[in-house]
């Protein structure tokens, strides 16, 4: 099976949704030997399908149950064609042929393409206003039909039609759902909870109408209504056909591949066609073709070990569980439910609390449950079912109480998670064990679900889990889970890390780009806000200097085009002035370019440098051409200047080359990324004409060295430097600035000033890294060189490079004629 | 760098986007051809909206705010701040279906113009439409402003 050979293998995934996904993501986790295309009919990425009924009913949005954005595929090499339909599979050229003509090559090939809803064969049935429940388009469908008509059928009282029902009935449609059988979820309920659940739905405003069986859909080309066999009609502009499904088939079918109800494979997931499998609700798998979401989690665990070459049992078929997702109304059922002669019966019925729960036992085995009302036993009983497991008075004791403890709910949660071995499946949608969740609360620190959901995949697409996960978190942190997850002060509403959290994941989890730490870290925005990205941006730059691409987009305005906004949407332009330095030639480039683009005004601005005001921004790129002077980054949370006095080379006071050291600190430091703006002053001589004393650095010259000051501020809080200390060489100067403004970059907050940042870490601790230890002093210097190796001037690089120009400088002119 | 970009351009031409972008434009457009004419001009072609960023529009005596968000639907708003004095919306940073508007900070949604709380107010948006690889965008042929 293995292929020794350097050749990679082309695998061609059709159907883009769970189950083809699930598998592609369990084979990446195997192997990167692949190249993988994936060919899908929707417009969209993978997303959860089982969670439609939450956009249907409008507590989710679309982008919300996106499982993989297309970032993912980009992240991992993979080709997807979204909106392409494949025609045909030539299984002996190995070659598969879209709609659009195009074909490529396999070496394996993955069939999921899922399944379609059965739409009744009846008159009428294809007319407008008759729709299916399958995907996003049919719920675009439903929600607009909403807003055009009043009254909606669903054929169909499963898991599927009660669902549609209680979105349209949230849509505010008169709703009614037609069943064949006199009870509801027939084929997963028995009597009494399919009782409980109808009461429960009709409060909730769906009619019913059982017994009913469908004769024809009304209408002249728009549905109307539908007739019933006793002759009876109903009244209904909105059709849903959620009756069950039919496998997609055509495809394989049309390709000579066996099929059956569903397209027949072995316990390998293998088809008849050499190398080309199926997965899914599209498949047969022992004359059985799935429609639930369990079972094809565990056929894609399968093919991918299969497709690797990793050793795996093969796939005996799946014990299936139901949860149904309607809001405030909870309902499981596995195995048997119906109970028979020959069953042991274990029943708990509460009318008042709306409570019910039966497990059936062949002996003392366990073979099917049925819970209403209160599943938080849900995942376990899945488990003891499916593995035809024994009751015992201990787990007795655990489903259904001993009759004398008091309804503690939590801490027989608690048992119950306590008594699980490490190797049980927490999670059965994604196969995750109590172990695997242990490890990354213990191992990994994580908290919350959230957390737990993004890494492990827990709770991640049917939600079932939730409860059990949450007791795992009670049980492993103790005391400290209310604690750690109550609500601190995070960097902003989007996360409830604080920026040490934020700063540690990313060295730690070597975290690379924005998206990636908002998503690790379980952002409730996934794409953050004004405030978190451009500190992640920082974040990420300084932790990782030479590998991280600045994302510009994630940068304020300012720092995003390398200008100062003014209020009438003007920018302002401010060349570098090394150490407040100019000359005749500079200024009248400067003169001349304020002319050429009629700026509104010319300022010397506080920092002893020359703002050119009112520069509409088509015209930067140009002006800085034309400048042809660096940027001086007036705008950035970088440096800004150094301040300096005139000095020893012409002040009778001065003791110290002011300027020189200015102008050689500037030219160090100058384009380094900091968490805030940082200004400096060098000063000749105590009597501080430049100001050290209000400046994030500020450094007063005296006879035979230098006395360097730190954290002032002149800003909105008046802030004195306070001395870190006295160097005698302009070297020893030079190095405790570096490690000064590295130890600043590593351990301030993005936003935050070197006087806040002072008062929060303590002098105390800059002496000792900056001064009192040689080797950390070594190392920060090693960083901050790294770096600063990576600055280029940005006013050049907007200037000659064309896509930069127009992406971000040029608007659209155009003509609505 | 130049290497992601073209990474990026790349994967932008081989994924059409996303069709929910078009069609919230459709839905505005229908609910605005109802009150008024709409007059459907091209603004340019799609490659010149790059994701995850607004860029101003100026057509005939319109001052417009395009956004292309990351999951590549377009919005048009115009392009000023509801904020009493004013300011451009364009350069705003892009976050989901939101901008912030780069003056005073203010989220405003971009499917509706709503600015979100704490702050109130709305930014009159314009239906968009996607036709091969040009942007349309939908604006009133009277004089209605």
């Amino acid at each position: 099976m293995a292929d020794l050979s350097n050749h990679r293998r082309k695998l061609i995934l059709i159907g883009n949704g769970m189950a083809g996904i699930n598998t592609l993501e369990q084979i990446l986790k195997l192997t990167n030997s692949f190249d993988i295309a994936v060919y899908g009919e929707e417009p969209y990425p993978n997303y959860n399908r089982i969670q439609l009924s939450y956009v249907l009913e409008g507590s989710k949005r679309i982008d919300e149950i996106i499982l993989n954005d297309r970032n993912w595929y980009e992240d991992n090499g993979i080709e997807l064609h979204t909106g392409t339909k494949v025609v045909r599979i030539d299984p002996d050229a190995k070659k598969i042929f879209t709609s659009e003509g195009d074909c490529a090559d396999y070496d394996a090939l993955i069939i999921a393409t899922g399944s379609k809803p059965f739409v009744l064969p009846v008159p009428g049935a294809t007319q407008q206003g008759v729709v299916g429940f399958r995907d996003i388009a049919d719920c675009h469908a439903m929600i607009e039909a909403s807003k055009r008509v009043k009254r909606a059928a669903v054929i169909g009282g499963g898991l599927l039609g009660l669902e549609a029902a209680k979105g349209l009935v949230q849509l505010g449609m008169e709703t009614t759902v037609v069943h064949l059988m006199d009870k509801l979820m027939e084929r997963q309920l028995d009597q009494a909870a399919a009782g409980m659940l109808k009461a429960e739905l009709e409060r909730q405003g769906i009619r019913f109408l059982m017994k009913a069986k469908t004769t024809e859909v009304l209408g002249d080309g728009e549905a109307t209504g539908l007739r019933f066999e006793d002759g009876t009609e109903l009244e209904a502009q909105l059709v849903v056909m959620a009756a069950g499904i039919v496998p997609n088939v055509e495809l394989a079918r049309a390709s000579g591949i066996e099929v059956g109800r569903g397209i027949v494979v072995d316990d390998f997931m293998r088809t008849s066609a050499p190398d080309v499998y199926a997965v899914g609700e599209c498949c047969e798998h022992r004359g059985i073709a799935y429609g639930l979401v369990a079972p094809l989690f565990e056929q894609g665990a399968v093919l991918a070990k299969h497709l690797a070459g990793a050793e795996t049992a093969p796939y005996a078929g799946s014990s299936v569980s139901t949860k149904l997702k309607i809001s405030g109304v909870d309902v499981f059922s596995a195995g048997e439910y119906e109970e028979e002669p020959g069953h042991r019966v274990l029943r708990r019925q509460d009318d008042w609390l709306g409570l019910y729960k039966k497990v059936l036992l062949r002996g003392n085995q366990i073979v099917g449950a049925v819970l209403y009302g209160d599943v938080t036993d849900a995942p376990q009983l899945a488990k003891l079912i499916r593995e035809g497991a024994e009751m015992t008075d201990e787990l007795y004791g655990r489903l259904f109480g001993s009759g004398q403890e008091c309804a503690g709910g939590a801490s027989k949660g608690a048992a119950a998670v306590l008594s699980m071995k490490d190797d049980e499946i927490v999670c059965g949608c994604n196969g995750v064990t109590k172990g695997d969740i242990v490890r990354v609360i213990q191992v990994d620190g994580l908290t919350t679900v959230d957390e737990i959901k993004v890494r492990t995949g827990a709770t991640r697409s049917c939600g079932g889990c939730k409860p059990l996960v949450e007791q795992l978190l009670q049980v492993v942190l103790g005391d400290g889970y209310r604690e750690r997850t109550a609500p601190k002060k995070g960097i902003c509403g989007c996360t409830t890390h604080d920026s040490e959290e934020i700063v540690a994941a990313i060295r730690e989890k070597r975290l690379t780009s924005v998206r990636e730490v908002m998503a690790v870290m379980g952002w409730s925005e996934p794409e953050g806000c004004s405030k978190c990205r451009p500190a992640l941006n920082y974040y990420l730059g300084m932790i990782w200097p030479t590998e991280h691409e600045d994302e510009r987009d994630s940068r304020f305005v300012n720092e995003r085009l390398h200008a100062n906004i003014q209020k009438d949407g003007t920018f302002s332009v401010i060349p570098r002035m090394y150490g407040g330095v100019t000359s005749p030639e500079q200024l009248r480039r400067i003169a001349e370019v304020a002319e050429k683009y009629n700026v509104k005004m010319v300022k010397v601005t506080g920092g002893q440098r020359i703002d050119l005001l009112g520069v509409e921004k088509k015209d930067l790129p140009a002006i800085w051409e034309d400048l042809d002077l660096p940027s001086g980054y007036g705008y950035a949370k970088a440096l800004r200047t150094v301040k300096t006095c005139v000095g020893a080379r012409f002040c009778r006071f001065g003791t110290q080359d002011s300027i020189a050291m200015g102008i050689r600190l500037e030219k160090k430091f100058e384009r380094l990324w900091m968490p805030a703006k940082f200004k400096m002053a060098v000063n000749g001589c105590p009597r501080n004409c430049a100001e050290s004393g209000t400046k994030d650095l500020g450094i007063v010259g005296n006879d035979g060295g230098w006395e360097i000051f730190v954290g002032g501020n002149g800003g909105i809080k008046t802030t004195v430097a306070a001395s870190l200390c006295k160097v005698k060489t302009d070297e020893e100067l030079m190095d405790v600035c570096g490690a000064f403004i590295q130890y600043y970059r590593e351990t301030g907050h993005y936003a935050e000033r070197t006087s806040e940042w002072l008062e929060r870490v303590g002098i105390d601790n800059v002496r000792d890294a900056v001064l009192h230890k040689p080797e950390v002093r070594k190392l920060l210097l090693d960083r901050v060189e790294l770096a600063l190796a990576e600055g280029k001037d940005p006013w050049r690089e907007a200037f000659s490079d064309e896509s930069l120009r127009r992406d971000y400088y040029q608007s659209v002119e155009a003509d609505a004629r | 760098m130049a290497g992601s970009v073209q990474r990026r351009e790349l994967a932008a031409r081989l994924l059409p986007i996303g069709r929910s972008g078009c069609e919230i434009g459709e839905k505005e457009a229908n609910r605005v051809i109802n009150r008024e004419q709409l007059n459907f001009a091209p603004i340019g072609g799609l490659s010149e909206f790059p994701r995850g960023l607004g860029r101003q529009v100026r057509i005939s005596d319109w001052d417009l705010a395009v956004f292309r968000t990351t999951d590549g639907a377009l919005y048009a708003l115009e392009n000023r701040t509801p904020h009493p004095k004013g300011g451009p919306l364009a350069e705003g940073i892009v976050s989901g279906h939101y901008v912030y508007c780069p003056l005073r900070d203010w989220k405003i949604d971009l499917e509706d113009g709503e600015v979100q709380e704490p702050d109130t107010g709305r930014v009159r948006t314009f239906p968009v439409r996607i036709e091969d690889e040009a942007v349309l965008i939908g604006l009133p042929s009277n004089s209605d402003r």
